[in-house]
């Protein structure tokens, strides 16, 4: 079962996420933080994560994503950005950082399934 | 009256009178006439409010005295005012705050307000005025110079009352742009240096760690670059021409300090002996007016500062360090807790909420397909 690694601040996002994923063939984990989220990816090694960019902490969603690219250990997860920032200049800085893909919330839960469907298939 | 200010105290709630030693309204805002039924160019006629007039006029000290106000309409009953006076912007009128028991929070506000205002811009107007005098007799090149000079720090000083007014209470202000705040920190030096340059300082930065892993913070990177230039000014300004300032960037877990070295940067606002001022002790006439003179060019950038530092979720303050005095600007690091996050909750319940039954039909055909 491929595993999808939720890092998000806001419990009510991580739960609609939860919800909308349920249902599908995936293994659910969560961090509320990004240093959290970013230990998690090591140790339980998804393949996917879904990553809020503005997060409280030292480390933003941007920063986990770099690191997450950079690591040789963690070659191949496919990183997802959730974000309410969807103007070019953050999504440049999204493709700066590495990320695979970028949701623009409020996102349609169709559309992360076929995000995330899309993105592990080619894994 | 300059129009800011008139703007400014049009635009306070409580009801507000500037009045004249001898009971001559110079100005009353809305709310004042509503209350008192006094417009500008009336007089004081309640005895009580006009005794504390003279007094606060002759001894420069506030007080507060309640009278009766005058009724909403006809058959309304009269209310009690309470009437705080204040030294006026002159030595010959005062300010009168008028409210009522219900908003008499409001006068905490406006103390300070007035305090800004009277330290910030008494003197300044007064010697302006007095240039002005001195230009018009005698045609002097050196006193237009001096007119020129002053008009500048009036501008500056009327320029962050209107900064100030801006980010107060309000937070809609504060944005959300993704910050780095060490290329932030130098472009603020960009805009200080040639202040510094002409001081002969030398600066220097540092940043714990890699300057590319420090932590980002989102809010208003036009606002709180205003923070550094007012900080990293009144460092420059504190500190002793021909010195040096120490700038590091701190990263402690969710938080980012920007530390200024034992740079006295508004120590003088404060009230307090700044490094620069303690070197030249044996100039101690000197010394305290040019401590007064930061003190007033201080106080405003320092509340302005304080304001937009809050609304980020930080703080300033002081630390002492092995007998040294850092001024610190501490922020948290991330994105602060703010009422746009419960709104996006709402926004993408709404959404999930909309796509709910396609979210079923899908689950409903993966059953279906399932052998």
């Amino acid at each position: 079962m491929k595993k999808i690694l939720i890092v998000e601040d806001q419990p009510d996002i991580r739960k609609l996420i939860r919800m909308t994923l349920e249902f599908e063939d995936y293994e659910i984990h969560e961090a509320a933080d990004g240093a959290f989220g970013l230990r998690m990816a090591s140790a339980v090694g998804p393949d996917l994560v879904l990553l809020d960019v503005m997060m409280p902490g030292e480390l933003d969603g941007l920063q986990v994503c770099q690191r997450i690219k950079s690591d040789p250990r963690l070659a191949g997860l496919k990183v997802v950005l959730l974000t309410a920032r969807g103007q070019a200049r953050d999504r440049e800085a999204g493709q700066l950082a590495g990320a695979d893909d970028y949701l623009v919330k409020p996102f349609s839960p169709l559309q992360l399934i076929e995000t995330i469907d899309r993105l592990v298939a080619a894994a | 009256m300059h129009a800011t200010l008139s703007e400014l105290l049009e635009n306070l709630q409580p009801g507000m009178l500037w009045v004249s030693r001898d009971g001559l309204v110079r100005f009353s805002n809305t709310q004042a006439v509503a209350k008192m039924r006094l417009n500008s160019g009336a007089r004081l006629q309640e005895p009580t409010l006009i005794n504390a007039v003279n007094g606060t006029v002759i001894e420069q000290t506030s007080r507060t005295v309640t009278i009766c106000g005058q009724p909403a309409g006809p058959g309304e009953p009269v209310p009690e005012l309470r009437c705080k006076v204040l030294p006026g912007l002159s030595r010959d009128d005062a300010m009168v705050l008028v409210t009522d028991s219900a908003d008499e929070h409001a006068s905490v506000g406006f103390d300070n307000l007035m305090m800004v205002i009277r330290s910030d811009l008494r003197d300044p107007l007064s010697a302006l005025t007095q240039s002005l005098v001195m230009a018009r007799n005698d045609r002097d090149v050196h006193a237009l110079d001096a007119l020129c000079d002053q008009v500048d720090e009036i501008t500056q000083v009327l320029s962050k009352l209107i900064d100030l007014a801006s980010v107060w209470g309000s937070e809609s202000l504060v944005g959300s742009d993704r910050i780095e705040l060490w290329p932030l920190l130098q472009q603020a030096w960009a805009e200080v240096e040639p202040l510094a340059r002409a001081r002969n300082l030398k600066a220097r930065f540092t940043a714990q760690g890699p300057k590319t892993q420090l932590a980002a913070i989102y809010g208003s990177e036009h606002w709180l670059k205003r923070v550094f230039v007012e900080c990293l000014e009144a460092a420059v300004r504190a500190t002793r021409p021909g010195g040096s300032l120490e700038i590091e960037h701190r990263q402690m877990g969710p938080r980012a300090l920007i530390v200024l070295r034992d740079s006295g940067a508004f120590v003088a606002a404060r009230g307090e002996s700044t490094p620069m001022e303690t070197l030249s002790s044996a100039k101690s006439r000197g010394a305290s007016e040019v401590s007064a003179k930061l003190a007033s060019r201080d106080l405003i950038g320092l509340k302005l500062c304080q304001q937009i530092v809050a609304q980020h979720g930080g703080q300033l303050r002081e630390e002492h360090d092995d007998g040294e005095r850092n001024f610190l600007i501490d922020l948290p690091t991330g994105a602060p807790f703010r009422n746009e996050a419960v709104d996006m909750d709402i926004a993408q319940a709404q959404v999930y909420a909309r796509d709910l039954a396609a979210l079923m039909a899908r689950r409903r055909d993966q059953r279906a397909a399932k052998p």
